[in-house]
């Protein structure tokens, strides 16, 4: 086929440009490790990235709550660990009152003591975190839930809520326990309905202060409520297990993600560097027999 | 006798001399573009008769031929064409993939730090630094939505404006190339049907520039003219006229340039049958990819600004009311068409119970006489529920649609429900403690004067959600179990009264609504246990709704409940990115075939200059031989002279 000149020239600078361009683009994939720099060099592993993006995103989310629930739950924890002993010292006390030995003023000095549990529990109840929440509130968070009235009648003014984190995306857990349910809804010694631990302890406090034993039911009711408590303290036990497993599995899946993005997107450099040498080469050829094959004419001869 | 040699050789110097100048005009002209190669034609003088036969009597020159084929060059145009549609549309469409797929500026980037923020608020509801937080990242999205959005505006104005601009050229050139038939025709007469090489070589480089604009379709007239048509056969040149187009404002939207051509003081709009060329390639991408992405991303801001404030709606923030729109929204927007003669009214509005069933496209509503009719913009046909009026609209695609006035059959309007999403979408509310994390209302068993539960079963009642347009509750309604009847009774001491049916021994577990407030209950009651339901006033430490909120993120909320807003999101990125592919594909392949088409021709009419050095020597010889020929012939004379003059 007869070529003419302006194609000689044409086809030479074609394939320079081409070399040129494909090594331009291995260059920009080397020096920012990416195997596609736009969409449109691979629009469907550019939108699966998108994809684990998010979920990457997410699933740090929600190891960031995690930490909280464990903060949050390790704080009750320490209540509920708090109130425990304070019964269990109570209960002592109450044996211990029992007993005929004692006289009205031994009975006053633990009067006194269960006076001052009273005092250590009903703090504990209005146990704030370190974010200024009331942790036994239920919802209403932001007001003290216990108080007395100062003649031994306490009351609850928090509510029934509890409040749950994501942890996973069908999985919430709860962080707090309703002071309802962990100081006011224990069983009475009766058994007909509840009463609440500091009306017990009052009660106790008031029978000492009178010099006499305290009633049998007393016992029963300390028992009942370090029972109550020592179920809310299983419960926190049995969530923070949960939330350890959950982090396992959420670190083990982010971490996939990882994988499979850097899958996608990451370069080949072993591949990229070889390439990058290919078209090097192709590129001083293209320009070597360019300037060979331009030099060829005629009139040199003429 | 001699004179016959004589004006042998004269005919033949002549001619060779002729034959260098073509050869010398193809060594000039080797690298001009477009030029195509041209040859002497020579033919035998006509033989002189003698009695012994005819003599031949030398050469003449017949005519000056291009050596073409006009196939060749067909091909050229047609590859031209495609080449630059292609190289446009792929131009433009990676501009708008980088944007959009762009990791750090592209949209999911602040999607996710949004929703992060709204998850850190639901792990600390009463915290000011959270709620601030969740402020600071919902007016980062909106600023990201608002600067894509005005990325893709800018770059549908510059579309608009290089319309008119290539509009202009096309103008220009078909005027040149009439021109150039006239004096092509003028040029052939005055040589006696000799073709004038160098003005068909000019008029065929007009023709592939025009290629280059738009696909042309050509037709070889017998005086020598060419008429050029484009589209569906529109007439751009015929003989030396030439006809204009003009770009103009469609009927629904005066800013978006459309294709008209003017024949006869009639315009009408070509825009569809314009194919090929930069205009055909620019055409295409912003029908097929700039007006589709603008409409997608409106999508997602109007789903997720009414998914969000319908559920934002539904919770109390902290000060106990409950909570307003979150998100400011545009309205769908309607142009009437400008050929409409009666004076009827559309007005549309989201339907924001059904928001998930919004597409990306735009739509026509036109009135027959009788009914009203709704087509997408691709002229497929879309039910629509309702009669029109405001009481009950019609319903079609998450829109809501009111018709009135008086309109005329005909009367047709145009609904584009998302173009403007992206850029309408606001932040309504700048105080931190009116967001609504809790919910509100709250529901639980009946406690004595100190708050000590007083009931003696096992019952529980659990809040599940309010039903949509949900208003306080007027007073708390007490919920009261009658064992006798395995029933609750239940009022709040004025209208809201009632009994819901419990068997505990079967319907643990059963899920009721109240006043609007959605509960299950569990367990056993015993007889007069009673429950509280109330308005959510102090429960600021509740984050029910904020979690609700969060879970957005990853809910199926738009392609009617199978896409969530990042999947409809990577679904943009990826239908750009794959058309910008393919173009990518097409405009190698077109340019791989127009460099052949390009060999072809210049295989025929390119110029080589060696070829060329080769027929000067040849025809310098031919000169030198012809010269040695006026020698002899002079000195054969010479000789006669000599002999005749004794």
């Amino acid at each position: 086929m007869r070529i003419s000149t302006s194609q000689i020239y044409q086809r030479g600078l074609d394939s320079m440009l081409e070399q040129q361009a494909q090594l331009f683009k291995t260059q920009l994939q080397l020096s920012s490790n990416k195997r596609f720099l736009s969409p449109a060099d691979d629009p469907t592993a550019a939108s699966q990235v998108l994809g684990l993006n998010e979920a990457i995103s997410i699933t740090e989310q929600y190891r960031m709550n995690i930490k909280t629930v464990q903060s949050r739950l390790g704080g009750e924890e320490n209540a509920l660990r708090g109130a425990i002993d304070a019964l269990q010292r109570a209960r002592e006390l109450t044996v211990q009152g029992s007993n005929d030995t004692n006289n009205a003023a031994d009975r006053d000095a633990m009067a006194t003591e269960v006076r001052q549990l009273i005092d250590h529990v009903l703090s504990l109840a209005n146990t704030r975190d370190a974010n200024g929440e009331y942790i036994f509130a239920g919802t209403q968070t932001q007001t003290k839930p216990f108080s007395s009235n100062g003649s031994g009648v306490y009351s609850y003014a928090g509510d029934q809520g509890q409040r749950l984190l994501q942890i996973a995306p069908e999985r919430q857990v709860a962080v707090s326990d309703s002071g309802l349910d962990v100081f006011m809804k224990i069983n009475n010694a009766a058994g007909t309905g509840y009463q609440d631990i500091f009306t017990t302890l009052e009660t106790l406090a008031t029978e000492l202060e009178a010099g006499n034993a305290p009633s049998g039911d007393r016992l029963t009711e300390i028992d009942n409520a370090m029972e109550n408590i020592l179920q809310f303290e299983a419960k926190i036990g049995a969530r923070l297990n949960t939330v350890d497993q959950q982090e396992d599995v959420n670190s083990a899946i982010s971490l996939q993600y990882q994988t499979v993005r850097s899958t996608l997107s990451d370069l080949d450099i072993a591949q990229a560097a070889t390439d990058l040498n290919r078209y090097l080469v192709g590129l001083q050829a293209a320009q070597q027999s360019f300037v060979k094959v331009q030099g060829l004419s005629l009139f040199s001869y003429l | 006798m001699t004179s016959g040699i004589f004006s042998t050789a004269t005919s033949g110097l002549l001619a060779f001399q002729s034959a260098m100048a073509t050869t010398g005009h193809n060594i000039a002209n080797a690298n001009t573009q477009g030029y195509t190669r041209q040859r002497v034609e020579m033919s035998p003088q006509t033989p002189l008769l003698s009695g012994a036969g005819y003599i031949g009597n030398g050469v003449k020159v017949d005519t000056v031929v291009r050596l073409y084929d006009q196939f060749l060059v067909d091909r050229v145009r047609n590859s031209t064409s495609s080449v630059n549609s292609f190289d446009i549309y792929n131009q433009y469409a990676a501009r708008v993939a980088n944007l959009l797929g762009d990791a750090d500026a592209g949209l999911n980037g602040s999607l996710e730090t949004f929703f992060n923020s709204v998850q850190t608020l639901a792990n600390d509801p009463t915290s000011i630094t959270a709620r601030q937080l969740v402020l600071s990242e919902a007016d980062s999205l909106v600023a990201r939505f608002q600067y894509l959005d005005d990325q893709l505006s800018y770059t549908r104005k510059e579309v608009n404006t290089q319309l008119g601009s290539m509009v202009n050229e096309v103008n220009a050139l078909s005027k040149s190339i009439a021109d150039l038939n006239r004096e092509i025709v003028t040029a052939t007469g005055r040589a006696g049907g000799n073709p004038p090489n160098d003005l068909l070589d000019a008029r065929d480089q007009l023709l592939e520039k025009l290629s280059g604009l738009v696909s042309v379709s050509t037709l070889q007239q017998s005086d020598g003219s060419v008429n050029v048509f484009i589209g569906n056969g529109q007439s751009l040149v015929t003989g030396f006229n030439a006809a204009t187009l003009s770009t103009s404002g469609s009927a629904f939207d005066a800013t978006e340039m459309q294709i008209m051509y003017t024949v006869g003081g009639v315009s009408s709009d070509i825009t569809a049958n314009i194919k090929g060329g930069e205009l055909g390639g620019l055409l295409n991408f912003r029908d097929e990819i700039l007006d589709n992405a603008q409409n997608a991303l409106g999508r997602i801001a109007v789903v997720l600004g009414t998914e969000f404030n319908n559920l934002h709606t539904q919770g109390v923030d902290l000060d106990g009311n409950l909570g307003g729109n979150f998100f400011g929204l545009g309205t769908p927007e309607v142009s009437a068409s400008k050929f409409n003669v009666g004076s009827g009214t559309v007005t549309t509005s989201f339907d924001t119970t059904n928001i998930s069933a919004l597409t990306s496209k735009d739509y026509i509503i036109s009135y027959d006489g009788t009914n009203w009719n709704l087509t997408d913009a691709d002229g497929n046909a879309v039910t629509m529920t309702g009669a029109g009026t405001g009481v009950s609209p019609f319903n079609a695609h998450g829109l809501n649609i009111v018709v009135g006035g008086t309109p005329t059959a005909g009367d047709r309007y145009m609904i584009r429900p998302t173009r403007g999403g992206a850029d309408s979408l606001s932040l309504l509310t700048s105080n931190v403690r009116a967001i609504a994390a809790a919910a509100p209302v709250t529901v639980g068993e009946a406690v004595n004067a100190s708050g000590l539960p007083v009931n003696t079963g096992s019952a529980a009642f659990a809040y599940t959600g309010v039903s949509s347009g949900f208003a306080p509750l007027a007073a708390n309604v007490t919920f009261t179990f009658n064992s006798g009847t395995n029933e609750f009774s239940y009022t709040d001491g004025g209208a809201v009264t009632g009994t819901l049916a419990y068997n505990p021994a079967t319907d643990s577990g059963t899920s009721f609504t109240v006043a609007g407030v959605s509960f299950t209950v569990t367990g056993t009651p015993s007889d007069t246990d009673s429950f509280v339901l109330g308005n959510n006033t102090s429960g600021t430490g509740d984050n029910t709704n904020a979690l609700l909120l969060a879970k957005l993120q990853t809910g199926l909320t738009m392609e009617n409940g199978t896409a969530s807003f990042q999947g409809a999101y990577a679904q943009i990125v990826a239908d750009v990115g794959t058309k910008t592919l393919q173009a990518d594909i097409g405009s190698k392949a077109q340019f791989a075939m127009l460099r052949q088409a390009q060999a072809d021709r210049d295989a025929l009419s390119g110029v080589n200059l060696d070829e060329e050095a080769a027929n000067l020597i040849r025809f310098q010889q031919a000169y030198q031989a012809m010269a040695q020929v006026v020698t002899v012939a002079d000195s054969m004379f010479q000789t006669l002279l000599s002999a005749v003059r004794g």
